[in-house]
């Protein structure tokens, strides 16, 4: 089952740690953004496969604004 | 003799005819256990007896005397877990439908006013398709005076509410007038009203798990508190937290084996960055201060910018509330100041001492935030503390800034002892926005704007930042060395264990709701 992973909050997307097609374990940092002045690691919830990143660095993103899909 | 007592075993087995086989596969073959097993697995072995099992139906209605079940569907009792006495109810879904009838209702009553009455744990087993409809308003009052029962018990006894089938309409109050609610993916499901209504009402299509399943009130309501993917798992978390509790607000919670291990940790002493903007998950913090794998979290997958769960101290079970710096920066935004309220008072009522680990910059800035209330969920936080006459401690590990600071760290407000790590920074804001608004005219008037401001900034952290400060003013009693937080802690709270607080008498606060 795909997992949407979304914002949060209000943040700027600072680093982008893998990339579509990447095989990843749950917990894995995906990506880097940053709210409130705190660099936050997103991570994924589950195992698999990186389908999509959907942000790019230097992004500003909107509270539940798609960042990747794993499925 | 001899004939009453076969009489009696015939109508002790009423309800393990023929059909028996056949109930209990159904029940199997949608992944749930049956009312019996429930109560077998969640208990001590051989301690359940059993009240009022020929209690049944008195309606006669749409051909009901026909269909009569002795026990009307629920089962009730008491029995012990870990060796203490705890009052339940399981509903048995196999039998019309689990549904609650008058005497199905007057069951679950009778077994609520005896755990009041001998302030003992209620747990209820729900798995029930709602109101008998055949039974009409005689159903409904039934409902009411559950309800009542429930609210009546809060705070003095512990109820758990587990759901493992339906509970929907009205049923699903129970749970909600609940201290804590337990549900299992792909078998409970929890709504005020369904897939089929909504779909008549609203046009709107939803399956049962994606509209009332264990993770959308686990993750997105927040009316779980605890989901798991078997019933198994169910039991034994219930099991392991009722240890950690009173059986009532007249007692104190249990002690352990006493440890007189005060020895230092040095991890510790690196895991809370000095850099303001690189987070770090708290778990690392909680799971070496506590006593080992003691930390039982509550509302985990809720709210995750803060963390919340039971955890035991040098044997003394505590309340635990820490920021999580690794989610959302650890703001403080409206689920989050529910999730702690809810968790301070219940802390509360169960003379459970909190723990507070601050790290977070304040409350959540932006106009939804604003537009859904955050002042008045917000001031559930400060009202609860305040309310609160448990010994509460706060340990200041970095940010603790403005509203926050006030509501999970001010002395004089609400808290008995202020422990700080020597990188704690309290303030009003942090040092760029402050120096931003001290010095704005001295900044714009500078040849270099960027410089000075730097050099301000610096002026500024020098003086203000860090825990010394408020040490000086008596607002911080102990800054203390990472690698000792635990015995720190420990004496910290044993210096206040046995404080009593006495309040004016009144009906009751008027929360914030």
């Amino acid at each position: 089952m795909a997992k949407e992973i979304k914002a949060k909050m209000l943040s700027k997307i600072l680093e982008v740690k893998v990339q579509p097609g990447d095989a990843v374990k749950a917990k894995d940092v995906l990506l880097v953004l940053e709210s409130m002045k705190m660099k936050i690691p997103v991570r994924t919830p589950i195992e698999g496969v990186v389908k999509s990143i959907d942000v790019k660095a230097g992004d500003t993103v909107d509270r539940n604004s798609l960042l990747a899909v794993v499925e | 003799m001899e004939k009453l007592l076969k009489e009696l075993e015939k109508r002790k087995k009423i309800n393990q005819g023929q059909d028996a086989q056949k109930r209990i596969d159904a029940q199997h073959k949608k992944g749930k256990m049956t009312a019996w097993e429930r109560i077998d697995a969640l208990l001590d072995k051989g301690s359940f007896s059993e009240i009022n099992p020929f209690m049944t139906s008195r309606v006669t209605d749409f051909g009901m005397d026909k269909k009569r079940v002795s026990g009307d569907a629920v089962i009730t009792g008491f029995g012990t877990i870990n060796g203490r006495k705890v009052y339940l109810f399981s509903q048995d879904f196999s039998l019309l439908g689990g549904s609650l009838g008058e005497m199905h209702a007057e069951k679950i009553v009778r077994i609520q006013d005896m755990a009041i009455a001998n302030q003992c744990p209620l747990i209820q087993l729900n798995d029930s398709g709602g109101a008998r409809i055949q039974e009409g308003i005689l159903s409904l009052n039934g409902y009411g005076k559950i309800f009542r029962r429930n609210a009546l018990g809060s705070g003095l006894i512990p109820q758990l509410s587990l759901i493992l089938g339906p509970s929907a309409g009205g049923a699903v109050y129970a749970s909600g007038l609940s201290d804590l609610v337990f549900m299992v993916r792909g078998v409970s499901r929890m709504y005020i009203t369904g897939p089929d209504v909504i779909k008549k009402v609203a046009g709107e299509e939803i399956g049962h798990e994606e509209l009332g399943g264990a993770d959308v009130h686990a993750q997105q309501s927040g009316v779980a508190h605890f989901a798991f993917d078997t019933e198994k798992e169910c039991f034994e978390t219930v099991r392991k937290l009722l240890a950690y509790l009173p059986q009532s607000t007249l007692e104190y919670p249990p002690l352990t084996a006493e440890i007189h291990d005060f020895s230092e940790d040095e991890t510790l002493n690196s895991i809370v960055p000095l850099d303001p903007e690189e987070a770090y998950d708290v778990h690392e913090i909680v799971e070496r201060v506590f006593d080992a794998e003691s930390f039982l979290e509550i509302h985990e997958e809720y709210a995750m910018n803060v963390v919340v769960g039971l955890a035991r101290l040098y044997g003394q079970p505590v309340g635990v509330v820490a920021n999580q710096p690794e989610f959302m920066a650890g703001v403080l935004d409206i689920n989050a100041s529910d999730k702690i309220a809810r968790f301070v008072r219940f802390c509360d009522c169960f003379n459970l001492p909190i723990i507070n680990l601050i790290d977070t910059p304040g409350y959540l800035p932006g106009s939804t935030q604003e537009f859904d209330g955050i002042i008045r969920h917000g001031a559930k936080i400060l009202y609860a503390y305040s309310e609160a006459t448990v010994p509460k401690i706060v340990l200041i590990m970095r940010k603790a800034y403005g509203g926050a600071y006030i509501a999970l760290c001010s002395r004089d407000m609400a808290y008995d002892r202020v422990l700080a790590y020597p990188c704690a920074d309290i303030a009003v804001m942090g040092a760029d926005g402050a120096v931003g608004i001290i010095f704005r005219k001295d900044i714009a008037s500078a040849d270099n704007p960027e410089e000075r401001r730097e050099e301000l900034k610096r002026q500024y952290m020098e003086k203000f930042a860090g825990p010394y400060l408020s040490a000086s003013y008596g607002l911080v009693d102990q800054v203390i060395a990472p690698s000792q937080t635990r015995s720190q802690l420990h004496f910290a709270l044993d210096s206040v264990l046995e404080k009593s607080e006495i309040r004016p008498d009144k009906k009751h606060g008027n929360i914030p709701l």
